[in-house]
Protein backbone atom coordinates (compact mmCIF):
# COMPACT_ATOMS: atom_id res chain seq x y z
CA UNK A 1 0.00 0.00 0.00
CA UNK A 2 2.63 2.52 1.15
CA UNK A 3 4.39 1.40 -2.23
CA UNK A 4 1.77 2.18 -4.32
CA UNK A 5 1.26 5.60 -3.33
CA UNK A 6 4.91 6.30 -3.33
CA UNK A 7 4.63 4.87 -6.76
CA UNK A 8 1.88 7.02 -7.74
CA UNK A 9 3.92 10.22 -6.15
CA UNK A 10 6.75 9.55 -8.64
CA UNK A 11 4.36 8.72 -11.81
CA UNK A 12 2.95 12.45 -10.33
CA UNK A 13 5.48 14.20 -10.38
CA UNK A 14 7.45 12.66 -13.48
CA UNK A 15 4.01 13.82 -15.49
CA UNK A 16 4.16 17.10 -13.74
CA UNK A 17 7.43 17.86 -15.38
CA UNK A 18 7.27 16.79 -18.36
CA UNK A 19 3.93 18.84 -18.88
CA UNK A 20 5.52 22.03 -17.53
CA UNK A 21 8.56 20.72 -19.81
CA UNK A 22 6.02 20.41 -22.88
CA UNK A 23 4.57 24.54 -21.48
CA UNK A 24 8.38 25.54 -21.63
CA UNK A 25 9.26 24.53 -25.40
CA UNK A 26 5.82 25.13 -26.62
CA UNK A 27 6.06 29.12 -25.76
CA UNK A 28 9.74 28.81 -27.27
CA UNK A 29 8.94 27.24 -29.97
CA UNK A 30 5.91 29.93 -30.80
CA UNK A 31 8.27 32.81 -29.83
CA UNK A 32 10.69 31.69 -32.73
CA UNK A 33 8.79 30.88 -34.87
CA UNK A 34 7.40 34.46 -34.69
CA UNK A 35 10.93 35.87 -34.35
CA UNK A 36 11.46 33.95 -37.75
CA UNK A 37 8.56 35.36 -39.50
CA UNK A 38 8.83 39.19 -38.62
CA UNK A 39 11.05 39.98 -41.54
CA UNK A 40 8.46 39.26 -44.20
CA UNK A 41 6.80 42.44 -45.02
CA UNK A 42 3.09 41.72 -46.02
CA UNK A 43 2.03 40.86 -42.37
CA UNK A 44 0.64 44.01 -40.67
CA UNK A 45 1.63 44.07 -37.34
CA UNK A 46 -1.96 43.55 -35.93
CA UNK A 47 -2.84 40.49 -37.85
CA UNK A 48 0.44 39.21 -36.57
CA UNK A 49 -0.60 39.84 -32.85
CA UNK A 50 -3.90 38.39 -33.52
CA UNK A 51 -2.21 35.26 -34.71
CA UNK A 52 0.10 35.20 -32.15
CA UNK A 53 -2.36 35.46 -29.29
CA UNK A 54 -4.78 32.77 -30.88
CA UNK A 55 -1.38 30.21 -30.66
CA UNK A 56 -1.01 31.48 -27.11
CA UNK A 57 -4.57 30.39 -26.95
CA UNK A 58 -4.33 27.21 -28.48
CA UNK A 59 -1.47 26.32 -26.79
CA UNK A 60 -2.65 26.88 -23.35
CA UNK A 61 -5.77 24.80 -24.28
CA UNK A 62 -3.32 22.07 -25.10
CA UNK A 63 -1.66 22.27 -21.97
CA UNK A 64 -4.67 21.93 -19.79
CA UNK A 65 -5.61 19.29 -21.80
CA UNK A 66 -2.53 17.57 -21.12
CA UNK A 67 -2.83 18.29 -17.31
CA UNK A 68 -6.10 16.73 -17.19
CA UNK A 69 -5.16 13.38 -19.20
CA UNK A 70 -2.67 13.14 -16.63
CA UNK A 71 -5.08 13.39 -13.90
CA UNK A 72 -3.22 16.18 -12.75
CA UNK A 73 -6.11 18.86 -12.96
CA UNK A 74 -9.71 18.82 -13.27
CA UNK A 75 -11.30 21.51 -14.75
CA UNK A 76 -15.40 23.20 -15.77
CA UNK A 77 -15.85 26.51 -17.55
CA UNK A 78 -18.85 28.30 -17.16
CA UNK A 79 -18.11 31.58 -19.31
CA UNK A 80 -20.48 32.23 -21.75
CA UNK A 81 -21.15 36.02 -20.64
CA UNK A 82 -18.16 36.82 -20.83
CA UNK A 83 -17.64 35.83 -24.13
CA UNK A 84 -20.56 37.72 -25.30
CA UNK A 85 -19.41 40.88 -23.23
CA UNK A 86 -19.08 43.99 -25.39
CA UNK A 87 -15.13 44.40 -26.27
CA UNK A 88 -13.10 47.14 -24.44
CA UNK A 89 -13.66 45.23 -20.76
CA UNK A 90 -11.01 44.39 -18.00
CA UNK A 91 -11.07 41.05 -17.06
CA UNK A 92 -10.84 40.41 -13.00
CA UNK A 93 -10.25 37.04 -11.72
CA UNK A 94 -9.44 36.11 -7.92
CA UNK A 95 -6.05 34.54 -8.06
CA UNK A 96 -6.03 30.67 -6.12
CA UNK A 97 -3.38 29.11 -7.88
CA UNK A 98 -0.18 29.21 -10.39
CA UNK A 99 -2.02 28.09 -13.74
CA UNK A 100 -5.10 31.08 -13.25
CA UNK A 101 -3.62 32.97 -16.25
CA UNK A 102 -3.10 29.31 -18.00
CA UNK A 103 -6.56 28.62 -17.67
CA UNK A 104 -8.17 32.09 -18.71
CA UNK A 105 -6.01 32.35 -21.53
CA UNK A 106 -7.31 28.63 -22.44
CA UNK A 107 -10.95 30.37 -22.79
CA UNK A 108 -9.99 33.60 -24.24
CA UNK A 109 -8.55 33.67 -28.01
CA UNK A 110 -7.43 37.34 -27.90
CA UNK A 111 -6.61 38.65 -24.67
CA UNK A 112 -4.55 40.93 -23.31
CA UNK A 113 -2.64 40.48 -20.02
CA UNK A 114 0.45 41.94 -17.40
CA UNK A 115 3.22 39.75 -17.13
CA UNK A 116 5.72 40.08 -14.35
CA UNK A 117 9.50 40.42 -15.56
CA UNK A 118 10.33 36.73 -14.47
CA UNK A 119 7.95 35.84 -17.78
CA UNK A 120 9.30 38.89 -19.78
CA UNK A 121 12.65 38.13 -19.16
CA UNK A 122 13.00 34.37 -19.33
CA UNK A 123 14.27 32.69 -22.66
CA UNK A 124 11.12 30.17 -22.69
CA UNK A 125 8.00 32.62 -22.34
CA UNK A 126 10.25 36.34 -23.39
CA UNK A 127 9.97 36.31 -26.87
CA UNK A 128 6.45 35.13 -27.03
CA UNK A 129 4.98 37.31 -24.61
CA UNK A 130 6.93 40.49 -25.88
CA UNK A 131 5.80 39.63 -29.69
CA UNK A 132 1.82 39.07 -28.65
CA UNK A 133 1.69 43.29 -26.91
CA UNK A 134 1.61 42.23 -23.66
CA UNK A 135 2.60 44.92 -20.64
CA UNK A 136 5.10 44.15 -19.04
CA UNK A 137 3.95 45.24 -15.13
CA UNK A 138 7.10 47.33 -14.37
CA UNK A 139 7.28 49.79 -17.67
CA UNK A 140 6.60 53.21 -16.55
CA UNK A 141 3.57 54.25 -18.22
CA UNK A 142 1.89 50.90 -17.59
CA UNK A 143 -1.56 53.00 -17.04
CA UNK A 144 -1.21 54.82 -20.43
CA UNK A 145 -0.60 51.71 -22.23
CA UNK A 146 -3.05 50.05 -20.64
CA UNK A 147 -5.93 52.38 -21.37
CA UNK A 148 -4.54 52.94 -24.81
CA UNK A 149 -5.40 48.92 -25.38
CA UNK A 150 -8.82 48.95 -23.91
CA UNK A 151 -9.84 51.88 -25.78
CA UNK A 152 -8.97 50.21 -29.06
CA UNK A 153 -11.32 47.34 -27.96
CA UNK A 154 -9.18 44.64 -26.48
CA UNK A 155 -9.85 42.65 -23.14
CA UNK A 156 -6.99 43.19 -20.54
CA UNK A 157 -6.97 40.49 -17.52
CA UNK A 158 -5.56 41.92 -14.44
CA UNK A 159 -5.86 40.12 -11.43
CA UNK A 160 -5.97 42.73 -8.41
CA UNK A 161 -4.66 41.30 -5.54
CA UNK A 162 -1.26 41.42 -7.52
CA UNK A 163 -0.19 38.07 -6.58
CA UNK A 164 -2.12 34.52 -5.70
CA UNK A 165 -4.66 34.46 -3.05
CA UNK A 166 -3.76 33.11 0.23
CA UNK A 167 -6.81 33.06 1.87
CA UNK A 168 -10.07 32.86 0.37
CA UNK A 169 -11.68 34.65 2.66
CA UNK A 170 -9.53 37.57 2.99
CA UNK A 171 -9.55 39.54 -0.40
CA UNK A 172 -7.40 42.01 -0.50
CA UNK A 173 -7.20 44.04 -3.78
CA UNK A 174 -4.47 46.42 -5.24
CA UNK A 175 -5.89 49.87 -7.24
CA UNK A 176 -4.19 48.80 -10.42
CA UNK A 177 -7.74 47.13 -12.41
CA UNK A 178 -9.87 50.39 -10.53
CA UNK A 179 -7.06 52.64 -11.81
CA UNK A 180 -7.34 51.52 -15.55
CA UNK A 181 -11.23 51.34 -15.56
CA UNK A 182 -11.52 54.73 -14.02
CA UNK A 183 -9.02 56.08 -16.87
CA UNK A 184 -11.11 55.03 -19.77
CA UNK A 185 -14.83 53.82 -18.34
CA UNK A 186 -13.89 50.03 -18.89
CA UNK A 187 -16.91 47.56 -17.94
CA UNK A 188 -15.31 45.26 -15.68
CA UNK A 189 -15.94 41.06 -15.90
CA UNK A 190 -15.46 39.14 -13.26
CA UNK A 191 -14.46 35.70 -13.14
CA UNK A 192 -14.58 33.36 -10.01
CA UNK A 193 -11.96 30.77 -10.09
CA UNK A 194 -12.73 28.27 -7.84
CA UNK A 195 -10.13 25.54 -6.69
CA UNK A 196 -10.25 22.59 -4.56
CA UNK A 197 -8.48 21.57 -2.89
CA UNK A 198 -6.49 24.42 -2.71
CA UNK A 199 -3.18 23.76 -4.60
CA UNK A 200 0.35 25.40 -6.58
CA UNK A 201 -0.77 28.51 -4.20
CA UNK A 202 1.98 30.93 -3.45
CA UNK A 203 4.72 29.02 -2.27
CA UNK A 204 3.75 25.48 -3.09
CA UNK A 205 6.02 23.49 -4.96
CA UNK A 206 4.93 22.54 -8.33
CA UNK A 207 4.60 19.09 -8.26
CA UNK A 208 3.03 19.23 -4.71
CA UNK A 209 -0.30 18.11 -6.16
CA UNK A 210 -3.53 16.52 -4.27
CA UNK A 211 -3.99 13.26 -5.65
CA UNK A 212 -6.58 13.62 -8.87
CA UNK A 213 -5.82 16.72 -9.22
CA UNK A 214 -7.23 20.07 -7.99
CA UNK A 215 -10.84 21.02 -9.65
CA UNK A 216 -11.10 24.06 -10.62
CA UNK A 217 -13.98 25.99 -11.78
CA UNK A 218 -14.17 29.16 -13.93
CA UNK A 219 -17.65 31.30 -13.57
CA UNK A 220 -18.03 34.26 -15.52
CA UNK A 221 -20.32 36.86 -13.86
CA UNK A 222 -22.68 40.12 -15.37
CA UNK A 223 -20.59 42.50 -16.82
CA UNK A 224 -20.17 45.64 -14.27
CA UNK A 225 -20.32 48.94 -15.31
CA UNK A 226 -18.80 51.81 -13.43
CA UNK A 227 -22.23 53.57 -13.23
CA UNK A 228 -23.54 50.39 -11.40
CA UNK A 229 -21.14 50.67 -8.66
CA UNK A 230 -19.76 53.95 -7.93
CA UNK A 231 -20.36 57.81 -8.19
CA UNK A 232 -18.31 58.81 -11.34
CA UNK A 233 -18.58 62.49 -10.80
CA UNK A 234 -16.44 62.25 -7.55
CA UNK A 235 -12.71 63.17 -7.86
CA UNK A 236 -11.16 60.06 -9.46
CA UNK A 237 -9.21 59.23 -6.35
CA UNK A 238 -12.29 58.20 -5.00
CA UNK A 239 -13.78 56.56 -8.04
CA UNK A 240 -10.70 54.34 -7.31
CA UNK A 241 -10.62 54.05 -3.71
CA UNK A 242 -14.19 53.03 -4.01
CA UNK A 243 -14.40 50.94 -7.06
CA UNK A 244 -11.70 48.86 -5.17
CA UNK A 245 -13.37 48.33 -2.32
CA UNK A 246 -16.23 47.24 -3.73
CA UNK A 247 -14.58 44.89 -6.33
CA UNK A 248 -12.80 43.32 -2.77
CA UNK A 249 -16.07 42.76 -1.24
CA UNK A 250 -18.24 41.38 -4.28
CA UNK A 251 -15.24 38.58 -4.36
CA UNK A 252 -15.63 38.19 -0.55
CA UNK A 253 -19.37 37.23 -1.18
CA UNK A 254 -18.58 35.47 -4.35
CA UNK A 255 -16.32 33.35 -2.26
CA UNK A 256 -18.38 33.09 0.83
CA UNK A 257 -21.42 32.01 -1.74
CA UNK A 258 -19.14 29.01 -3.38
CA UNK A 259 -17.27 28.01 -0.36
CA UNK A 260 -20.66 27.33 1.53
CA UNK A 261 -21.93 25.07 -2.45
CA UNK A 262 -18.63 23.29 -1.77
CA UNK A 263 -18.44 21.48 1.67
CA UNK A 264 -21.63 19.95 1.65
CA UNK A 265 -19.91 18.10 -1.87
CA UNK A 266 -16.79 16.95 -0.37
CA UNK A 267 -18.60 15.25 2.52
CA UNK B 1 7.37 77.01 9.73
CA UNK B 2 6.09 80.60 8.73
CA UNK B 3 2.85 82.08 8.12
CA UNK B 4 2.89 81.72 4.32
CA UNK B 5 3.89 77.80 4.72
CA UNK B 6 1.01 77.29 6.84
CA UNK B 7 -1.29 78.50 4.73
CA UNK B 8 -0.20 76.42 2.11
CA UNK B 9 -0.34 73.59 4.09
CA UNK B 10 -4.39 73.98 4.77
CA UNK B 11 -4.92 74.27 1.55
CA UNK B 12 -2.55 71.04 0.97
CA UNK B 13 -4.60 69.07 3.52
CA UNK B 14 -8.21 70.27 1.95
CA UNK B 15 -6.83 69.03 -0.99
CA UNK B 16 -5.90 65.54 0.17
CA UNK B 17 -9.31 65.41 2.58
CA UNK B 18 -11.21 65.77 -0.43
CA UNK B 19 -9.35 63.98 -2.97
CA UNK B 20 -8.51 60.61 -0.94
CA UNK B 21 -11.13 60.46 1.94
CA UNK B 22 -8.29 61.04 4.69
CA UNK B 23 -8.77 62.67 8.46
CA UNK B 24 -7.69 66.48 8.09
CA UNK B 25 -5.79 64.98 11.56
CA UNK B 26 -3.66 62.69 9.27
CA UNK B 27 -1.85 65.46 6.77
CA UNK B 28 0.87 66.41 8.85
CA UNK B 29 4.40 67.46 7.38
CA UNK B 30 6.18 64.48 8.39
CA UNK B 31 3.49 61.94 7.00
CA UNK B 32 5.04 59.91 3.83
CA UNK B 33 2.71 59.85 0.69
CA UNK B 34 2.86 57.00 0.08
CA UNK B 35 3.62 54.73 3.25
CA UNK B 36 1.53 57.21 5.74
CA UNK B 37 -1.18 58.00 3.46
CA UNK B 38 -1.70 55.56 0.58
CA UNK B 39 -1.15 57.91 -2.36
CA UNK B 40 0.24 56.09 -4.86
CA UNK B 41 2.07 57.69 -8.19
CA UNK B 42 -1.63 57.52 -10.14
CA UNK B 43 -2.88 59.07 -7.26
CA UNK B 44 -0.06 61.61 -7.48
CA UNK B 45 -0.86 62.57 -11.12
CA UNK B 46 -4.22 63.37 -10.03
CA UNK B 47 -3.00 65.18 -6.80
CA UNK B 48 -0.68 67.64 -8.98
CA UNK B 49 -3.58 68.11 -11.19
CA UNK B 50 -5.82 69.69 -8.35
CA UNK B 51 -2.94 71.26 -7.20
CA UNK B 52 -2.54 73.58 -10.00
CA UNK B 53 -5.76 73.97 -10.39
CA UNK B 54 -6.33 75.22 -6.46
CA UNK B 55 -2.94 77.18 -6.35
CA UNK B 56 -2.67 78.53 -9.64
CA UNK B 57 0.90 77.21 -9.62
CA UNK B 58 2.83 76.56 -12.44
CA UNK B 59 3.53 72.62 -11.10
CA UNK B 60 5.25 69.85 -13.03
CA UNK B 61 5.65 65.69 -12.99
CA UNK B 62 9.11 66.82 -12.52
CA UNK B 63 8.94 69.04 -9.83
CA UNK B 64 6.95 66.46 -8.22
CA UNK B 65 9.26 63.70 -8.54
CA UNK B 66 11.02 63.97 -5.41
CA UNK B 67 8.49 64.75 -2.91
CA UNK B 68 8.20 61.86 -0.42
CA UNK B 69 6.33 63.90 2.20
CA UNK B 70 3.69 66.13 3.34
CA UNK B 71 6.36 68.94 3.97
CA UNK B 72 7.98 68.20 0.54
CA UNK B 73 4.95 69.29 -0.86
CA UNK B 74 4.00 72.81 1.16
CA UNK B 75 8.23 73.11 0.37
CA UNK B 76 7.74 73.20 -3.32
CA UNK B 77 4.52 74.89 -3.43
CA UNK B 78 5.82 77.69 -1.52
CA UNK B 79 9.35 77.90 -3.73
CA UNK B 80 7.02 77.85 -6.87
CA UNK B 81 5.03 81.09 -5.75
CA UNK B 82 7.88 82.67 -4.44
CA UNK B 83 8.71 82.64 -7.84
CA UNK B 84 5.43 83.58 -9.46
Amino acid sequence: MMQLTRLRKVWQISSAAFCYFLFGLGALIVGIFFRLLSPLPFIPAAKRQHMIRWSVHKGCLTFIRIMRFFGLIRYTFDVDSMKQARTGHIVIANHPSLIDVVLLLAVNEQMCCFVKSAVWESIFTGAVVRQAGYIPNNAEQVLPMAAAKLEAGENILIFPEGTRTKEDSVIRFKRGAANMAVAVNAAIMPIVIECHPRALKKGDKWYDIPPGGPKFKLTSKNLITLEDCIDTSLPRPKQYRQLTSYLESYYERQLIAVSDTNIPSEK
Amino acid sequence: MNTEKENILTQVRETLVELFDLEPSEVVPEAKLYEDLDIDSIDAVDLLIDLKKSTKVDLTPAQFKQVRTIQDVVDVLAELSVKA
